[in-house]
């Protein structure tokens, strides 16, 4: 059903290196030499994300510090054909930010100002450098807050590029609904708008929906005007365990079905609770936990939270806690919110494969327990985690890049889990995106057909495949 | 953080920095924490770049000094990245037994190394500071003529870097100055004397024993300091009032000298040591707490432990450290008794000093105190916890980020409309007091027990 996986960059025959005279030109033309780095410190950092993905060094690192300067950087490289992979904090997971073709990593993080925040309409229009937190920090001023929360603190930027979603999106939704507009610089240098501050438009084609999670395949963004939300007047975190993975997911989607509007619902099995337990020496029960949040005003918290403690009654749930208090709450959501780390922490010099298939509901305790099944025949110490509120969850391992036979295992299995996922009516991949991971499942997701239209659409957009190369949809032949 | 670095050939401190290495998962939360990479927006000016750097450098792919040098120089050792960091990377650790290192085995050029050691061994001595001081001041309106024509930022001053970012680590020879790191001195000085206050105030030095009002709860040990005690002794005056006002006598032994802070923090190990030794003498066993009114000295003076890692005097060293509060902590575990009010409304933002909220892990104590208060409300700055640009000797040596630092600084304080702020650490506040001068913006700067002493003075039974 589907190729073996290889980790041979594609060949790009028509894209070029850039040699030191073409570089002395983008310097030229950017006005400053501190915008084009060709050390090797940098170049390493831009080589790889936060995956097991083999890095691959980019002939430059280009910091541009505005539209303008991005506009240079396109209409150079594709009058040079040099490809150009866009940067953000460099925390993707399918090898989204690795240079494949080398060219320029373009790092957008000094392009982080906040251009405007109108609390009155609930927007705020940002450039994609700034990171999550440090909006969330200044919207914080008004009472209000971006609920986008991917586990990193990730750049803008990147979250549209990948439709990121996390915790929240189970009441918010993902990066896709909260983006209204955006100013991309297209592959020849020219420049789009998109949408704009309307919370809702029927004019003409969704232009701005074709470029979030088109991970830097298609333009590069350099504004965005993103929806935001008032701060919730009280909030309450509670965590819960269960006798297994399959009853605390049967509680998630119990709680959905019954209507009630929880703002974060997140399972963490037993093997990650005993991960986080021995990074930070808690002794959390090493038992399948779901950890719960729910915000409104007080009463309706209230009621919230005493239903869901019936139905996780039901499913036999011991040491139903909840904290009010921010710290308390925090401490509370600790072993979810270390888990990856954890994790990680807990294999010195590997690094992270993580699944995160997205099925319907009905199907998501069935999927997990698949999932296990097929971990565990496998022998892979593997953790599941999980935003089992809409259906999405990880199967997390530590592999060794350089073990050929150790990552071939854990793709295997990586792939059995997607394979299911499909079957049941689900995608390869919730949040984290395509990028060079996920490439070779598109086909059995949306079709030959499906996937023809997406490269027609590359090929239009970027005629010369000088944007990310090698990246979502890979030319035809070499998926 | 996959690494090869010999531990065993870095001594004491190895391990610690090994360790600090492997923790690191690349996760980049600390990016948007850190001072210079808000300022210069560059990876290698953010810990998790340093970090990277330090590895290689550690493990002998790059040199010591030359670029991986010039960005760990100008991390302000604010350790804001630890308070962020997810996995518990203990950088510090790393940073100060680097910096040491690249002290010993790639010396900078004479000029640089006799100014830093002459700027230590004046700011470590209170007379030998004041004397400074006061010279200064006498000399200023000449020198800052002089100095005006010098430091003029268009100019390269001899051994100067500009605050590059996008720097060549491995290639020093990447089209930019070849300068390990720091200013010239011109710039220097200038930056020196704009800190410097217009006169200094008269010596007020504190009697060796300051007894406890009513009954008494507490006996301390107060560290009475170095630079602070010359340019602002009220503080002295006022964290004693205020313990004295808790019930708690105050000794302030005689022998003590310079906690080594600043010396430690510039990776000149051997004089924080030979300072340090003096109070493991001079400070007492049988008080219940050395009680420690300057963050960036209470901050140095929990990590002794580390600093005699594998001396004679460690455990020493580690029981002296086991003893020493800052005074917000130690009073807010005290239980303080309930302060007077301020004789008309006020409206007081704090800062956090970067040695107590991220090195020390105090922000709720100071605030708590603050908050009790009767008459005073206590507002947030927008990024309170972010650093002014002091640290250290750091503003000397990288006026362009800390003047970056102190003017976001400022107009957060501008912004959040308080007539006062209150910090618990000598250098930001004078690091604040310049910027909001600059400004002019009249909100005067204090620490945070002056206000505390304003508000036990109120009090009929006030000393």
């Amino acid at each position: 059903m589907f190729d073996s996986p290889s980790s041979q960059p594609p060949s790009q025959p028509s894209l070029n290196r850039p040699g030191p005279e073409q570089l002395e030109e983008l310097r030229s033309r950017l006005g400053d030499p501190r915008k084009v780095a060709t050390g090797r410190a940098a170049r390493e950092h831009h080589s790889h994300d936060f995956s097991y993905h083999p890095p691959h060094l980019p002939d430059a690192v280009v910091y541009p510090e505005s539209t303008a300067d991005v506009q240079a950087v396109l209409e150079w490289a594709a009058r040079h054909r040099v490809a150009v992979v866009p940067f953000g904090v460099g925390s993707s997971l399918e090898g989204h930010t690795v240079p494949l073709a080398g060219g320029i990593s373009l790092d957008m993080t000094r392009m982080d100002a906040i251009l405007e925040v109108r609390p009155e309409d609930f927007l705020v229009r940002v450039q994609p450098g700034i990171t999550r937190s440090r909006l969330n920090q200044r919207l914080a001023r008004e009472g209000l807050f971006f609920p986008v929360d991917p586990g990193a603190d990730a750049t803008i930027g990147g979250m549209i590029a990948n439709n990121a979603s996390g915790t929240s999106a189970v009441r918010y939704g993902a990066m896709k609904h909260q983006v209204l507009g955006l100013e991309v610089v297209l592959a020849g240098g020219r420049i789009l708008r998109t949408g704009g501050r309307a919370v809702k438009s029927s004019a003409g084609y969704n232009l701005t929906a074709l470029f979030v999670g088109s991970e830097g395949t298609l333009g590069v963004v350099t504004e965005a005007i993103l929806r935001i939300y008032p701060l919730p007047e009280f909030v309450l975190a509670a965590r819960a365990s269960f006798p297994s993975v399959e009853a605390s997911a049967r509680v998630a989607v119990a709680l959905i079905r019954a209507g009630v509007p929880v703002a974060r619902v997140e399972l963490v099995d037993a093997a990650t609770i005993r991960a986080v337990n021995g990074y930070k020496g808690t002794s959390y029960p090493e038992r399948p936990t779901l950890f719960l949040e729910f915000a409104g005003t007080e009463a309706a918290v209230r009621e919230e939270v005493a239903l869901a403690r019936e139905l996780a009654a039901l499913e036999d749930a011991v040491d139903f806690t909840f904290e009010t208090d921010p710290a308390a709450r925090e401490k509370l959501w600790e072993a979810r919110h270390q888990a990856a780390l954890a994790i990680a922490a807990a294999a010195p010099g590997r690094r992270m494969m993580a699944t995160d298939v997205c099925v319907p509901l009905s199907q998501l305790p069935a999927s997990i327990r698949f999932a296990r099944q097929v971990a565990e025949e496998h022998g892979l110490e593997a953790a599941v985690l999980g935003h089992v509120g809409d259906g999405n969850y990880h199967v997390t391992f530590m592999v060794d890049p350089e073990n050929p036979a150790e990552v071939a295992r854990a793709e295997a299995v990586n792939r059995r889990i997607v394979e299911d996922a499909l079957a049941r009516g689900g995608t390869c991949t919730g949040e984290h995106g395509v990028g060079m991971g996920k490439i070779r499942y598109l086909v059995a997701e949306h079709g030959e057909e499906g996937v023809r239209w997406m490269r027609s659409l590359k090929a239009m957009l970027d005629p010369l495949g000088i944007l990310n190369p090698g990246k979502v949809v890979a030319p035809a032949g070499q998926a | 953080m996959q690494h090869q670095i010999p531990v065993e050939q870095l001594g004491p401190a190895g391990p610690a920095m090994a360790a600090a290495v492997d923790a690191c998962v690349h996760c980049g939360f600390c990016l948007s924490a850190c001072p210079t990479y808000l300022v210069l927006g560059e990876e290698m000016d953010s810990p998790r770049g340093r970090i990277y750097l330090m590895k290689e450098a550690l493990e002998g792919h790059l040199p010591l000094a030359g670029s991986v040098s010039e960005h760990v120089d100008r991390c302000l050792g604010c350790l804001a990245c630890v308070s962020a960091c997810p996995s518990g990377v203990q950088y510090g650790q790393l940073l100060t037994p680097f910096r040491a290192l690249r002290e010993e085995q790639a010396p900078r050029p004479w000029i640089q190394r006799r100014l830093r050691q002459a700027l230590l061994a004046t700011l470590t001595h209170p007379r030998r500071f004041r004397r400074a001081v006061a010279l200064a001041t006498a000399a200023r309106p000449l020198l800052a003529a002089w100095l005006e024509g010098r430091a003029r930022p268009g100019k390269q001053a001899e051994g100067e870097a500009p605050a590059a970012p996008g720097g060549e680590p491995g290639e020093p020879d990447g089209g930019r100055p070849a300068s390990p790191g720091g200013v010239g001195l011109a710039r220097r000085l200038a930056a020196l004397l704009a800190l410097t206050p217009p006169r200094v105030p008269p010596p007020d030095p504190l009697p060796p024993v300051i007894p406890a009002r009513g009954p008494r709860r507490a006996r301390v040990a107060l560290l009475a300091g170095c630079v602070q005690q010359v340019l602002a002794p009220e503080i002295n005056r006022a964290t004693a009032q205020v313990l004295a006002a808790n019930g708690v006598e105050v000794v302030v032994p005689a022998a003590q000298g310079c906690c080594g802070a600043l010396a430690m923090h510039a990776g000149e190990l051997e004089r924080a040591r030979r300072l340090a030794a003096v109070n493991l003498r001079a400070f007492p066993a049988d008080v219940d707490a050395v009680v420690v009114n300057a963050a960036g000295c209470g901050s140095a003076m929990k990590e002794y432990g580390h600093l005699f890692a594998g001396h004679p005097e460690e455990e020493a060293a580690r029981r002296l450290a086991a003893r020493v509060r800052d005074v917000a902590e130690f009073l807010d575990e005290l239980g303080p008794r309930e302060p007077g009010p301020l004789p008309a409304a006020r409206r007081v933002a704090y800062h956090d000093a970067c040695h107590l909220a991220h090195g020390q892990g105090i922000r709720t104590a100071p605030r708590r105190l603050l908050a009790a208060i009767p008459n005073l409300e206590l507002v947030e700055l927008d990024e309170p916890d972010l650093c002014c640009g002091s640290a250290g000797t750091y503003n000397l040596e990288h006026p362009e980020v800390a003047r970056a630092l102190q003017e976001r600084k400022v107009a957060s304080i501008r912004r959040s409309g308080a007539a006062a702020v209150a910090t618990g650490n000598i250098g930001c506040l004078v690091q604040l007091r310049q910027g909001l001068e600059r400004a002019g913006l009249p909100v005067p700067v204090v620490h945070t027990v002056q206000l505390l002493a304003e508000a036990y003075q109120a009090l009929p039974a006030a000393l």
